[in-house]
């Protein structure tokens, strides 16, 4: 039977739609791959030279040991967020004549098969034979080497029992949220230093070689706690999603902006009720910290081009990170769409109103980097007006071309669903049109023309909008069939 | 009210629909049956322009359905699931519906209230999503949405399937009360060949996109619908052969 469980899991994944179609969002996965795999290699090899920099007089070791806790905590929250439950696809299995544990188990194992185990061989393989075969006699090293493994499945193991707690109740979930900071200041503002007494787990058993055996007894103690918890909730209704009332905020004010406010009111719905758009949103939210990394070190040597970049990303994140799957955001009932009593203009003016009210809303929350450089006030201003009358339609016309439908209810990190050659085309014109355009005219008259035309180009668009959006409405309802298909389709 | 002129839909030169000449009065309720595959999702999509004719056009009101969005206003529809919002609450919803048809508040309470027994108190006034609801009671979402603000066009792919069977019955009530009143044209396709005949004022049966039969109703066209699709002639009676 055991053979038979990974005979589907092969089959599952040669002849996944997902893979066979999507080949775009594929390549892109094995291209991240690779490069994080190159950059824990380049890490893995150079580590004892940065280490001994850092910690001069320490030992490479106990120093190496003394950052283990920051890469754990790191990874845990990268594995919270981008690591699928193994309880994918085990409907049909339930009521085949198998042990239930037995499909637990085949469920766990099944989800060591990750990328995220992987990854950290290419940092500590390097780091050990090029310098802990120094430091360690071999029967330490190999403990200590074991120990640096076996974390990585504590990790796996914690990280899965975690979500699914997390994902039983959103309660689970902020607590957890409050539990991470919690540490985090702790540990930042010195009250207590869990980094180092985590280290120390790590000497210890440099110390003494058989203190490694609570590894694997950690190990085992989460495995039966994942077990245990996936084989008493073997029923459709419990390890699915949990089937929550509806929080339900109406934004019916949004209805009395216009004629197209009922389609806005539905799309800032749609935005706030599922989790692909929501968290789409709130890492936009986020990006206004952007400007924290890239304007640090600002002085009056740098030049202004910074600011064109930062502006860009910071009024225009939502714009492009929503624009990118525009109109396929509505895919699921765009039939609906079609057929009711809603012109194909109103759904394009409250897609405009929307880009653009949010391009204002992060312009004036970006004003707080005036304290580095009062110029962001006007650069800003003008990218922003850019953003707005010219890459807003652009995303139009390359939403002209969205053939692939989404899942609004899947996550939005490392989410390759509905991804297609559009949606990676779509960033470069929205991001690199304003940077040429801004870069030529800077070269030829100065900066002060190029903000000027920049600005320019922009408020041409947002006068001339409804024309615009007349043309794009009749584009839209030109291509209407074959969207529709293509979203039946995929 | 709808025309059909030469209507062909293929798909990589199958022909799956083949209507040269069609037309459904104003009034009209309209029953369309047929086996899987006979054509009659791809009609009703042709219908709301959700598909392209290959060849040929369909006229709402003298209007080219594929010319002008005009038809909209007056046509309400129910297809499949995509014509409801999951992340929406039926209340949500239907006031989305609604305002699109022009109704205010009072005008939505009112409507939904006439479709108090149907709804058996588990849709309007609940905070569930439309996507956490079961297939009956989407079901019923969907059809009462197609009906708000009484278009003069309702279409409507098999809107028995899925409901319970005293549902089933209240919403063929409600659809001859709704049509006797107020002259709406319905556009309806079962397999439930009861439950259509129960409703339908003609009915045509589609086989492989083509129309075998057309027949206003009468009391013997359950039985020869059932002939049609057993291919057994219904029991007569003793009395009736002699």
């Amino acid at each position: 039977m055991k053979r038979n469980f990974f005979y589907f899991a092969w089959r599952e994944l040669t002849r996944s739609a997902y893979l066979n179609k999507n080949m775009a969002a594929k390549g892109v996965l094995i291209f991240l791959a690779i490069y994080f795999s190159a950059v824990a290699l380049f890490l893995g090899f150079n580590l004892s030279e940065h280490l001994a920099e850092a910690y001069p007089g320490k030992s490479q070791i106990s120093a190496f040991n003394s950052l283990i806790f920051i890469y754990v905590g790191f990874e845990l929250v990268l594995r919270i967020m981008a690591q699928n439950l193994p309880t994918f696809g085990f409907q049909p299995f339930l009521i085949i004549p198998v042990k239930r544990k037995r499909i637990a188990r085949y469920m766990l194992n099944k989800s060591l098969l990750h990328f995220f185990n992987i990854l950290p061989l290419f940092l500590i393989l390097p780091f050990t034979f090029k310098s802990a075969v120094n430091e360690l006699e071999t029967p330490v090293l190999f403990a200590w080497l074991a120990s640096l493994l076996l974390m990585i499945f504590v990790n796996h193991f914690l990280a899965i029992y975690i979500k699914w707690r997390t994902n039983e109740s959103n309660y689970i979930f902020y607590g957890f949220l409050a539990l991470a900071a919690g540490i985090f200041a702790i540990d930042y503002f010195g009250i207590f230093d869990i980094t180092t007494t985590f280290g120390k787990l790590f000497d210890f058993v440099v110390q003494y070689p058989a203190a490694v055996i609570i590894f694997p007894l950690a190990i085992i103690a989460l495995y039966f706690l994942n077990h245990n918890y996936l084989w008493s909730r073997f029923y459709l209704d419990e390890l699915s999603q949990k089937k929550k009332q509806g929080t339900t905020h109406d934004f019916s004010w949004l209805n009395q902006i216009g004629e197209y406010g009922k389609m806005l009111s539905l799309e800032v719905k749609m935005i706030a009720r599922n989790k692909r758009p929501r968290t789409t949103a709130l890492m936009s939210i986020l990006f206004i910290f952007y400007g924290l990394l890239i304007y640090q070190d600002y002085d009056s040597e740098t030049p202004e081009f910074i600011f064109v970049l930062g502006g860009m990303f910071m009024t225009g994140v939502f714009g492009m990170m929503y624009g990118q799957f525009f109109p396929a955001w509505h895919s699921r009932y765009y039939p609906l769409l079609m057929a009711q009593n809603v012109k194909m203009k109103q759904v394009l003016q409250s897609a405009f109103f929307l880009m653009a009210a949010t391009n204002i809303v992060f312009y004036l929350l970006s004003l707080g980097y005036m304290f580095i450089s009062p110029k962001v006030l006007y650069i800003h201003f003008v990218v922003m007006l850019y953003n707005i009358g010219v890459n807003t339609f652009v995303i139009f016309a390359l939403g002209l071309n969205s053939r692939k439908s989404i899942d609004l209810e899947q996550r939005a990190m490392f989410n390759y669903q509905g991804m297609g050659a559009t949606q990676w085309l779509i960033t470069f014109p929205i991001l690199f049109g304003p940077l040429a355009v801004y870069g030529v005219i800077t070269l030829l008259f100065g900066n002060i023309t190029a903000y000027i035309i920049l600005g320019v180009l922009g408020l041409i668009g947002i006068i001339l909008h409804p024309r615009l959006i007349d043309y794009f409405t009749k584009q839209y309802l030109k291509r209407k069939h074959k969207m529709i298909s293509a979203y039946k389709a995929t | 009210m709808i025309q059909a002129i030469n209507l062909q839909k293929a798909y990589s030169g199958t022909t799956v629909l083949d209507l040269p000449e069609f037309k459904i009065e104003n009034g009209e309720v309209f029953g369309l049956v047929g086996n899987n595959g006979a054509g009659k999702t791809t009609f009703f999509s042709l219908v709301l322009d959700l598909i392209r004719a290959t060849r040929g056009k369909i006229l709402i009101n003298e209007i080219a359905v594929a010319k002008s969005e005009d038809w909209k206003a007056h046509t309400g529809a129910y297809i499949d699931e995509s014509f409801t919002i999951g992340y929406l609450t039926p209340d949500e919803y239907f006031s989305f519906i609604g305002e699109l048809r022009q109704m205010n508040e009072n005008d939505i309470s009112t409507f939904l209230d006439s479709f108090k027994e149907f709804f058996n108190d588990e849709i309007v006034g609940k905070k569930k999503f439309i996507r956490d609801l079961s297939k009956g009671n989407q079901k019923k979402v969907g059809v009462v949405g197609a009906l708000m603000g009484y278009p003069e066009l309702v279409v409507l792919d098999e809107p028995f399937a899925n409901l319970d069977p005293s549902s089933q019955f209240k919403f063929r009530k409600i659809i001859k009360e709704i049509a006797a009143e107020r002259n709406q044209t319905f556009l309806i396709s079962s397999h439930d060949l009861d439950n259509i005949t129960d409703v339908c004022e003609r009915i045509v049966i589609l086989e492989k996109g083509k129309i075998v039969k057309d027949v206003q109703k009468t009391e013997s066209t359950l039985a020869e619908l059932e002939e049609f699709f057993t291919g057994v002639k219904a029991k007569t009676s003793f009395h009736d052969e002699l």
